[in-house]
């Protein structure tokens, strides 16, 4: 077991108040709960000035804030070097071993060296999917909330798709492990072929409270003020997203009042204001619902968990979630649930809620009715959900499978000279990149190339550049071609980066779907083998 | 009056959709009547046929045509636009026939909505999720801002008014597609692959493959019908191949009917009215239609037809074919046996299809139309007070 002295946790995206949503609140909970299982470890969190102060709540010991960004500004509050230290540094540094070189190199030059390596970091830790500071030599764990925009791209803008898509493959190719906050986003993960399974972890969100016990007269006071009685309302806690399937829970309402459902019960809906709100009290209006929708607008939190601890039941007929916090805290607040049985909410509702298919209006009313008239269903639906909500009740059980996952992380970094962007049937995507550890020199890697004469251009390029940018060498390999590429590197660790164009869609340029199996990597050329070649030892890295 | 009618879906490569709009324009453009038309080649952002919206054409002095998009972004910059209203220069009537339904408050222009089929609500697998969405978001958006609804069948009509019960049933028209085959005389030509099948010795299902057509069944009941000693006719099955094609043919052989299934893929017009006119019978065993072209079709054209009893089809068929359970692979076997050796039910059968048939023609459907609009421009708009709020 190697031991992680220091972990950088990347909450530069974190921003003040409610803008992150559910991300927040475990994210916080998750460095405070990590804290607390390792103190031997420094935890030291990189901020953005509009946040910094509001982190302040967890402080500790062994947790310390540096802010990192302030409006688009990456600081560093390290002074410059002077050319004569610089000089000096050059002179001696090819006769120090690997270790005490780093070390130097951060006292004379720390701003050769990345931030995560001038803070000492042994792992970097992003809770919001995209590494910020990237260095090869330490490991990168990734957490990733959804892949949404892959599965409703019509819900995004083209250019958030191609924005997402470019974060999710960075997480993927540069991180040397990834977690899930469901195994459904799991399997998306991994059916999207950019990272091999064993380096993709479920874990649970876990929060010790999931929502503040209510205050009653506050609640009466939100209660009053939105014209809602106690028991007498339907809430969907949701913002108004396309994914959150409002316009189909209206109709459903719609549909329940015309078969019967009692008149006094009214549907609340949270989420903030703004075009699309309005653009739904209209449709809500039109539907003959205005008496009966309450738009509650911005709630502060003790107003949300009054609605929560006040609703008749909580119906959730979201498409797409990538975990789905708001059914846990309904739960936890003792709420009968209603949800949509798609993505990773049947995962996380186990068999304590109603489930229905959201796609479909009836099956919704239908929920909505037997969950409104039938006490002995919400009663069970209540004390299944309470013990339903325990199981996600233990962080420090959340930080013992995160712990777990860094130590793989690292343990794996160590032992490997790093190769990505390779699949294991011998394709190649655009970038191949090989971190490599320090060695004896001269060494140099071999990396034997194949391209198959189908393949939709005749002559593949390849740029091959270092860590810094700097270009190595060039190459061109025909269609039907095998050649084998030298690399010459240094003793020292470093990283070459081979980059190949143009590329191809299997499923798109050999228009024979159903025989590519709907293969949509983006491939180059086939890399047969990988090795290394030290005095006159070849160690093979590909295939392993 | 001036109608401004959505033509989007009217262009070359027409899907199931685009006969409505095309077949209704072609024969509205023919009556005589007091209006102009502007023909929209791009409308709203659901669907979008770039080659249409640069070529669609109709040559007649009361048609004009709406802007000419390049491209989905510019339609829907267009088609969203708070303004929108203004930007249609003077219709009175705007009719939508591609799904989508624009939402923006309209005080003036009475916005009439085609409605195909809430197929999608039925069982959201038939199509894909995008599809899906987007025709819940349009059918939506007809409800709370739509005037009129166009329904080109009862079912889908009763579908409608189930899952939206606000909206005022007597705004709900139907109006009935007619055939694609221009008349009676159409042309036909037999299809090359055909070879070695003699006229009136097969079976006949058209549609694509796709799973809410039920051809899986059908393959089971005609292996059935063989299996009891029904005559050896082939069956064929004509039309664009759907999706899961691979399954398909593994399916049929898994029957042991490879040598007696005919998978044609794409034929053309005068293909398929060849082979309606010279099969034993037209069987259309889908499990949900918003109206079921390929039976009125095959009726015209004189066929004998066993058709599922399911949503709209018996809207088409009256008497006038043998229905049936289209879940019951007994039942269908059944139909077949009963129609394959007896003439005189099949000469009966044939004669009371083009009898029937003749119940539904462009003309008639236009003339239904220009009174839906008449009733729209005289009577106020569904909302109107609650458009001018908004």
């Amino acid at each position: 077991m190697t031991a992680i002295r220091t972990i950088a946790v990347d909450l530069v995206p974190l921003l003040p108040g409610g803008d992150n949503g559910g991300a927040k609140i475990f994210a916080t909970h998750l460095v405070a709960n990590l804290a607390k299982l390792r103190p031997q470890t420094r935890f030291v969190l990189l901020t953005q000035r509009s946040a910094h102060a509001e982190l302040a709540a967890l402080d500790a010991p062994n947790v310390s804030r540096l802010m990192v960004w302030d409006d688009g500004v990456i600081l560093n509050d390290s002074p410059p070097l002077s050319r004569y230290r610089k000089a000096i540094l050059r002179r001696i540094s090819p006769y120090l071993p690997d270790r005490l070189h780093q070390a130097l190199r951060r006292l004379l030059d720390p701003l050769s060296l990345s931030l995560p390596c001038r803070i000492g970091a042994d792992l970097m830790f992003c809770p919001f999917t995209l590494p910020l500071f990237q260095d090869d030599a330490i490991p990168t764990v990734s957490v990733i909330y959804d892949l949404q925009y892959a599965i409703y791209p019509e819900f995004f803008t083209q250019h958030e798709v191609a924005e997402r898509h470019q974060n999710f493959l960075r997480a993927c190719r540069s991180s040397a492990a990834v977690t899930t906050i469901s195994d459904f986003v799991r399997d998306s993960v991994l059916k999207a072929q950019v990272i091999a399974d064993d380096r993709v972890s479920t874990v649970h969100i876990q929060l010790s409270q999931w929502l503040p016990k209510p205050d009653d007269r506050r609640s009466n006071d939100v209660l009053a003020r939105l014209g809602l009685k106690a028991g007498e309302f339907l809430l969907y806690p949701a913002n108004f997203w396309r994914h959150k399937n409002h316009e189909l829970l209206l109709t459903a309402f719609a549909m329940a009042r015309a078969a019967g459902l009692a008149s006094h019960i009214k549907l609340a809906l949270t989420g903030t204001r703004s075009a699309r709100m309005e653009e739904l009290a209209n449709a809500a209006s039109a539907l003959g619902l205005e008496q009966h929708v309450v738009f509650a607008g911005f709630l502060v939190s003790d107003e949300y968990t009054a609605l929560m601890h006040n609703c008749l039941a909580v119906i959730f007929p979201s498409l797409y979630e990538g975990f789905g916090m708001p059914v846990v805290e309904a739960m936890a607040a003792g709420c009968p649930v209603a949800c949509s049985n798609l993505t990773s909410l049947p995962e996380v509702a186990g068999d304590a809620a109603l489930l229905f298919d959201p796609r479909i209006p009836s099956r919704v009313a239908d929920s909505i009715l037997r969950i409104a008239s039938d006490v002995a269903l919400r009663s069970e639906l209540v004390s299944r959900g309470l013990k339903r909500a325990e199981v996600f009740s233990n962080p420090r059980r959340m930080a013992e499978q995160y712990w777990e996952v860094f130590e793989r992380a690292v343990a794996a970094d160590r032992i490997r000279t790093s190769l990505s962007g390779l699949y294991d049937d011998g394709w190649a995507s655009p970038l191949v990149t090989m971190n490599y550890r320090p060695g004896h020199s001269p060494r140099a890697f071999q990396v034997e190339l194949f391209a198959p004469d189908w393949l939709p251009t005749p002559k593949i390029h390849l740029d091959v550049s270092n860590g810094s940018g700097k270009p190595v060498a060039t190459h061109d390999i025909r269609a039907g071609q095998a050649m084998i590429v030298e690399l010459p590197v240094s003793g020292r660790a470093g990283r070459l980066e081979l980059r190949f164009s143009p590329t191809f869609r299997p499923a798109d340029s050999l228009g024979r779907a159903d025989d590519c199996n709907g293969d949509t990597r983006e491939l180059s050329v086939m890399v047969k083998r990988v090795s290394i070649v030290e005095n006159d030892t070849v160690t093979t890295l590909s295939p392993q | 009056m001036r109608i401004g009618f959505d033509v989007s879906q009217a262009g070359k490569n027409k899907a199931g959709c685009g006969y409505f709009a095309d077949g209704l324009i072609n024969a509205l453009t023919k009556q005589p009547a007091d209006c102009e038309y502007v023909l929209y080649p791009s409308f709203g952002d659901f669907f979008f046929d770039s080659d249409n919206s640069q070529s669609f054409q109709i040559e007649q002095s009361h048609v004009s045509y709406g802007p000419r998009h390049r491209t989905i972004a510019e339609a829907t910059s267009f088609w969203k636009a708070a303004d929108l209203e203004q930007r249609l220069e003077g219709v009175d009537i705007v009719h939508a026939n591609n799904f989508w339904c624009p939402r923006q408050p309209l005080e003036h222009v009475r916005l009439v909505y085609t409605l195909y089929d809430l197929s999608f609500l039925e069982e959201p697998g038939w199509t894909t999720e995008t599809n899906r969405s987007g025709c819940f978001h349009g059918v939506f958006g007809a409800a709370t801002t739509a005037d009129w609804i166009v329904s080109i069948s009862h079912a889908t009509r009763d579908h409608f008014l189930r899952v939206f019960p606000s909206f005022p049933e007597e705004r709900v028209k139907v109006i009935f597609p007619a055939s694609r085959f221009s008349s009676f005389e159409q042309p036909d030509a037999r299809p090359k692959c055909l070879d070695g099948v003699s006229a009136g010795n097969y079976w006949l299902s058209v549609g694509t493959i796709e799973p809410r057509k039920n051809h899986e069944r059908l393959l089971q009941a005609y292996a059935k019908y063989r299996a009891n000693g029904g005559r050896s006719m082939p069956l064929v099955l004509a039309g664009g191949s759907g999706w899961l094609m691979g399954d398909f043919s593994q399916l049929i052989a898994e029957l042991g009917l490879s040598n007696d299934v005919i998978v044609t893929g794409y034929v053309t017009d005068q293909e398929l009215c060849w082979l309606y006119r010279n099969c034993h019978a037209h069987i259309y065993v889908s499990l949900f239609e918003g109206f079921g072209m390929p039976v009125l079709e095959g009726m015209q054209c004189g066929a004998p037809t066993i058709a599922s009893r399911s949503t709209s089809i018996p809207e088409i068929t009256g008497n006038a074919a043998i229905l049936v359970d289209p879940t019951d692979v007994d039942a269908i076997a059944g139909a077949l046996a009963l129609i394959s050796d007896n003439r005189d039910l099949c000469r009966s059968l044939s004669q009371r299809a083009r009898a029937q048939a003749q119940n539904f023609g462009w003309d008639m459907s236009a003339g239904r139309l220009l009174d839906v609009y008449q009733l729209a421009r005289e009577m106020p708009k569904r909302l109107a007070r609650r458009a001018m709020q908004a």
